[in-house]
């Protein structure tokens, strides 16, 4: 497989990531990741991302199969046992009420947790060769895919950003 | 490392004293890898505490459960009621990290973590009542819903079912929430880390990587937990409540149980993050992490949780009269004046009178004052689960069939002195291995590093 060029540019500050950010889109050149210690609002609004991912529709899904699973499970188990007390009906509804409510939560949170799963490629076992370990602790950066052509552009945009650190890698 | 990048000052209440990301790194990891002689201390006190309850349930596993002191009419006893005790404590870990979330309550950053941590060890030993009262343990099985060629299943109209799935779903969710909360911090100690932690710290950090795509996943995963997290809490003691008042028995047969009994949950579950907190934060030196100010909203919260306690004992009592069931009167009547009498006045002592005191700012303040209404709650309402579970078996229509639970057994000691240590033991190793305090959610709490142009 042919080796990708990325420029990497990590940065002590905030509002100097934010910067490098705006010049970058400003020459329409394409972000593929900004990394952070923690979650920055700011950040996400620089990348005129949504608030919430896509995650969202998994657990959607998750709630509504584990509801009629719930229910099932209920009134199966009762139609399996038939026995019959007088005055009440075989397959009560509001018993079902509980399971239906439990496997509801249940399974909407394993989508939940499947869909975050899925979404950020987990688990996996090796990082990206961009990746550097200051980025879970005290860094923020950028990563930027470019070509031969482009990655001089990118690394002046970073440094003239202030980036403390601006590498050019193979991946 | 480059060099140190100071922030500025943070908020009065938030973490005080950390300017750069690194100084929270360091010293949340810092107390997590060295937690000095007396942790180690505390560590073994607590281990031996669990030896003695396994020895205490193996030796009434292997003799029959006539070794403990429960007996008709009174058959729970003391193992339901730590049951309900233990899924008690375990409210408030969820009450902090997913409703004190949704309501943007800042204050909980610095106790989430060890509060969710807390509810998963105390659903754990929760579980464990049921099977230690089963006697025949190893037909638990049973309860399961699975194929078999008998044809029968669970009874899904029971409330001792619903009990269960109730239960097992709490510690399902409550472990994926906890859990899904420390994979970013578990990825920091990766990249901080060498050798086999690294390797051990990698494997359950599953690859976390904190870019802007796995932040914005991470951040609508957590929010929909917590929205997830939120009704459940609510009905999970609603549901242990209707083993109860489901029941047709005098004391038990309320409609009032379910928010009764969420209350009571949540109110142990405070008192008991006091107990654990308070020491905690000295053995660690964690301070100016979890400040007066956090514990002093702990107090608040459970001002208004003893006070909906109160409220529901007046109403229990003032229902047992003004609704003119004769055997529903002489059993309160019998909780004030019977043999179990001095266990309800305890209880209302302890749960409604003491944290009155709470009004008082001094001793809202006061760590030696929490930590004691910790304490004199959380056995206010171990005796609370006596009254109600014990004290309503014990006093049903019949005259004929009236009796009382004298006391626990030697072995309901060891096997109680073992849910305890059992409790302490794991948040002990929880302790030593993961962060105590929530990384990330301490570094949103500081200023973020800005460079003027």
């Amino acid at each position: 497989m042919a080796k990708k060029l990325a420029v990497v540019g990590i940065f002590a500050y905030l509002n100097e990531l934010l910067s490098a950010v705006e010049g970058l889109k400003k020459e329409k050149i394409s972000i593929s990741a900004v990394y952070s210690p923690m979650r920055i609002e700011e950040i996400r609004e620089a990348l005129g991302e949504a608030p919430l991912g896509p995650g969202r529709f998994f657990t959607l899904t998750g709630a509504i199969l584990g509801l009629l699973t719930g229910i099932f499970l209920a009134v199966y188990t009762a139609a399996q046992w038939r026995f019959i007390v007088g005055g009440k009906p075989p397959i009560p509804i509001i018993p079902s009420v509980i399971p239906g409510f439990e496997f509801f939560i249940l399974i909407a949170v394993f989508f939940t947790l499947g869909g975050l799963l899925f979404l950020n490629r987990m688990p996996r076992r090796r990082l990206p060769i961009h990746y550097d370990k200051r980025f879970s602790q005290d860094r923020f950066g950028i990563v930027v895919y470019c070509t031969d052509d482009d990655c001089g552009q990118v690394s002046n945009i970073l440094s003239d950003s202030g980036a403390e650190e601006v590498r050019q890698i193979e991946e | 490392m480059g060099m140190t990048v100071s922030h500025g000052m943070t908020e009065a209440a938030g973490p005080q004293g950390l300017t750069t990301y690194g100084s929270v790194d360091d010293q949340i990891l810092g107390a997590m890898w060295n937690p000095g002689g007396f942790y180690w201390l505390c560590l073994a006190i607590a281990g031996l505490g669990v030896l003695v309850g396994a020895f205490s349930w193996g030796y009434q596993i292997a003799t029959g459960l006539g070794v403990a002191n429960i007996t008709h009419p009174t058959m729970w006893g003391s193992y339901l009621v730590n049951f309900v005790f233990w899924v008690g404590i375990a409210h408030s870990g969820t009450l902090i990290s997913a409703i004190l979330f949704l309501f943007r309550a800042s204050w909980r950053t610095t106790i989430s973590r060890s509060s969710e941590a807390m509810t998963i060890f105390a659903v754990m030993i929760a579980g464990l009542f049921p099977l230690i009262h089963l006697g025949r343990v190893w037909l638990v099985y049973w309860i399961l819903p699975y194929p078999n060629q008998r044809n029968l299943w669970p009874n899904f109209q029971s409330p001792l079912v619903f009990d269960v799935v109730a239960i097992s779903t709490y510690l399902t969710v409550s472990f994926l929430f906890w859990y899904t909360g420390l994979i970013p911090d578990l990825a920091t100690i990766r990249d901080r880390a060498t050798g086999v932690k690294n390797r051990i710290y990698g494997f359950f950090s599953l690859g976390w990587r904190g870019s802007n795509s796995f932040w914005k996943n991470y951040g609508t995963a957590y929010l929909l937990f917590a929205a997830l997290a939120t009704p459940l809490v609510i009905s999970v003691h609603s549901v242990v409540s209707w083993d109860f008042a489901l029941g047709i028995v005098p004391g038990w047969h309320s409609t009032i149980f379910a928010p009764y009994f969420v209350a009571g949950a949540i109110h142990s579950g405070l008192a008991m993050v006091l107990v654990l907190l308070i020491p905690m934060r000295k053995i660690f030196r964690f301070e100016n992490l979890i400040t007066i100010e956090v514990l002093e909203n702990i107090g608040k919260t459970i001002i208004l949780t003893g006070l909906i306690v109160g409220y529901s004992y007046a109403v229990e009592h003032f229902m047992a009269w003004y609704g003119g069931g004769k055997a529903e009167e002489a059993q309160y009547m019998w909780r004030m004046t019977g043999y179990y009498s001095w266990c309800f006045w305890m209880m209302i002592v302890c749960n409604a009178v003491v944290p009155i005191f709470l009004f008082f700012k001094k001793i809202r303040t006061s760590l030696p004052a929490l930590f004691s209404i910790g304490i004199l709650v959380n056995i206010g309402m171990w005796f609370e689960r006596l009254v109600i579970i014990v004290g309503s078996e014990a006093h049903e229509y019949d005259p004929y069939s009236w009796g009382v639970y004298p006391y626990p057994s030697i072995v309901e000691w060891g096997i109680l002195i073992g849910s305890f240590s059992l409790f302490f033991f794991l948040f002990l190793l929880f302790a030593k291995f993961l962060p105590t305090i929530a990384l990330t959610e301490v570094k949103e709490k500081i200023p973020v590093p800005v460079r003027a142009k």
